[in-house]
């Protein structure tokens, strides 16, 4: 009898093929989008969140943490202190440090932030997933007037390997200071890694001196101080110790962050778009949902005279309700179902194109407890949809569904 | 059940609502066994009324209802749907089938909310199948194999009236089956389903305006006789 019931509901569905695959469709557009942004959204936080790591202390001149991020990190804003190279020195020949990476930034190219660093950079600097920094084109710098970019800059700026550029002092790219005599040539491009290093054109830090000096004087440049540096040390207890240590140096005041700690307070500053995006997400799903019960609803009334002949051949409202539930339920896990493979699909088809291109991190990763609560919401929903024209249909007076004008 | 009747009703008192103004009252209508009635009545007589209370769609106050040896009143809702499924078959007065099933499928509907008629028809799905099509072949649709939806008025009547007969009902119902035929179908659609009701010595009551029909039955009842609206 329940099988009766089933291929009943299943044939019922069949003959009105359009609206129940325009909702089979409506829910499976919400389903799918529902789960490709919420992978988005976690993959950008989750991006954001790894834009430095292994990295266990950050330190630039006394200022407050979070800006000691934003401009040694995502090279925003200016510092207006540095850390003298003695000082850097030492913190570089302390016991418990393993290595550090100096950090110079001031200049800029058209609009990207110049940072001038070592090889020191390519080897400790890592992001997302303990990912180093590879090439997509050529390599480190070698020559005092050599500069490697990030692939963003790359990108829109046009450039190749080979190519020799102009750099500017200060961040404004259209002034008087542009240095003409001092071309530097493109000896590197990286690989996207959807860091701020796409929008960084790194030189040595000599490099970066040289700029600001005579031609004359070149053989004898030596840095005199670095803007910030990374710190790794030799092992994690250590790390807490040593910040306090850096924190209250009497020879020179500095700041020494935890990276981790600063990037979740700056997150939390986009925590608004974050939420934004959720709130866009859940609009998509309840319109998806507002469709499924539309078109259960719409098409009771058509059917009126298909219950009326089933009640006149014994069905009880409880038989009407299943066929009407049964019918529910096949069409929204109908959607949830092909949902699920269209956001999985593109995930997997998509995901490859935006890390090569973008650096975006977006795994399809295994179908998780988000992925189970949409589905039950779609089914709950589908259910509830079902059950208000089972209702209708049950209460819907036997009289009427006898009377031939029904 | 009185010896050899299929329904009876007698002094029944019903009303639509709870303190409605009026309330209808039946004397007594019995139909025999094998016995076809026809019965006639003016607009808002109360036909379809009769229709309901018989076919336990609607429950009286008063009075009582046998059909086929068991009481409608007094029975619950879903014992009065079982009561109709196992014992009355129903042909509406158009718009019978159900468009996603075959003709076939749309007959064999009668025996999948009633096990009494479903096993009446055949132990098995195949004998139960073929019954169908001995039925269906017997009303003259024996080549339909095709979608109900495709079918004309008058064939559709016929799979209706194939349906109501699946499983020897006890009481067959008709609410105006012909209205919408023309004057060859209709003829043809009351010789047929007056000879299978014999058949079956099943019970036919037929609701209609058309006096030129009255002829062809054993009884013809004016509800005008039986019945009338009475303020409560």
């Amino acid at each position: 009898m329940i099988v009766d019931r089933l291929s009943l509901a299943a044939k019922s569905l069949s003959v009105r093929k359009l609206p129940v695959l325009l909702s089979l469709l409506a829910i499976a557009l919400s389903v799918g989008l529902i789960v490709v942004t919420e992978k988005v959204r976690s993959g950008v936080r989750e991006g954001f969140e790894n834009t430095i790591t292994s990295t266990d202390l950050v330190v630039g001149a006394r200022t407050g943490p979070l800006s000691v991020v934003l401009y040694s990190i995502f090279r925003l804003g200016d510092p207006l202190q540095s850390v003298s190279w003695e000082t850097y020195q030492l913190v570089d020949n302390h016991r418990d440090v393993a290595w550090t990476v100096p950090l110079s930034l001031g200049d800029s190219h058209r609009g990207y932030r110049v940072l001038g660093t070592d090889e020191r950079y390519l080897q400790h600097y890592r992001y997302g997933d303990e990912q180093s920094l590879s090439f997509a084109q050529g390599g480190w710098t070698k020559d005092l007037k050599d500069t490697v970019i990030g692939a963003e800059v790359a990108r829109s700026l046009g450039y190749k390997v080979g190519d020799t550029i102009v750099l500017s002092h200060g961040i404004v790219s259209v002034g008087f200071a542009d240095h003409t005599d001092d071309p530097f040539t493109v000896v590197g491009i990286f690989a996207p890694t959807g860091t701020p290093v796409d929008r960084t054109v790194h030189v040595s830090l000599r490099g970066l001196e040289a700029i600001h000096t005579t031609s004359e004087q070149v053989d004898s440049i030596q840095p005199k101080a670095v803007t910030a540096f990374l710190v790794g040390m030799k092992s994690r207890p250590l790390v807490l110790r040593f910040q306090r240590l850096l924190n209250t140096y009497s020879d020179e005041p500095l700041t020494a962050v935890i990276p981790g700690v600063a990037l979740s307070r700056l997150w939390s500053v986009i925590a608004p778009i974050e939420n934004l995006l959720r709130g866009i997400t859940f609009l998509v799903f309840a319109i998806g949902m507002i469709g499924l019960s539309t078109t259960l609803l719409s098409s009771l009334a058509g059917r009126k005279r298909e219950l009326a002949v089933l009640r006149a051949v014994g069905a009880k409202p409880r038989d009407l309700l299943t066929v009407l539930m049964v019918e529910a339920i096949i069409t929204s896990l109908g959607g949830v179902i092909l949902g699920l493979l269209f956001a999985y699909l593109s995930l997997l088809t998509l995901g490859p194109w935006l890390r090569s291109s973008f650096g975006l991190v977006i795994e399809a990763t295994a179908p998780g407890q988000f992925d189970a609560m949409v589905v039950l919401a779609v089914l709950a929903v589908g259910m509830i949809a079902g059950l208000v024209p089972g209702i209708a249909a049950y209460r819907q007076g036997l009289n009427e569904s006898l009377s031939s004008d029904a | 059940m009185t010896d050899q009747s299929v329904c009876s009703m007698k002094g029944l008192r019903f009303c639509y609502r709870k303190g409605a103004a009026e309330q209808f009252v039946l004397d007594d209508l019995s139909i025999g066994q094998g016995e076809t009635v026809i019965l006639t009545g003016e607009s808002g007589a109360g036909k379809s009324t009769v229709l309901g209370l018989l076919c336990g769609v609607l429950a009286p106050f008063e009075g009582s209802i046998v059909v086929g040896g068991q009481t409608l009143s007094g029975a619950t809702g879903s014992g009065r749907d079982r009561i109709r499924a196992d014992h009355i078959g129903y042909i509406f007065q158009r718009a019978n089938l159900l468009p996603y099933l075959s003709p076939v499928d749309n007959v064999l509907l009668a025996g999948q909310f009633s096990q009494a008629r479903s096993i009446a028809a055949g132990k098995t799905r195949k004998g139960r199948q073929r019954y169908a099509e001995d039925l269906l072949d017997r009303l003259g649709l024996d080549t339909i194999n095709r979608p109900s939806s495709t079918l004309s008025v008058g064939q559709q009547q016929r799979v209706a009236a194939a349906r109501a007969l699946f499983g020897s009902p006890t009481l067959l119902v008709a609410d105006e089956p012909t209205a919408a035929l023309d004057h060859t179908n209709r003829d043809r659609f009351f010789e047929l389903i007056l000879a299978e009701a014999k058949r079956y010595q099943a019970g036919l009551l037929v609701v209609s305006h058309d006096i030129s029909v009255v002829p062809l039955f054993d009884r013809h009842l004016d509800l005008g006789s039986i019945s009338r609206w009475e303020p409560l």
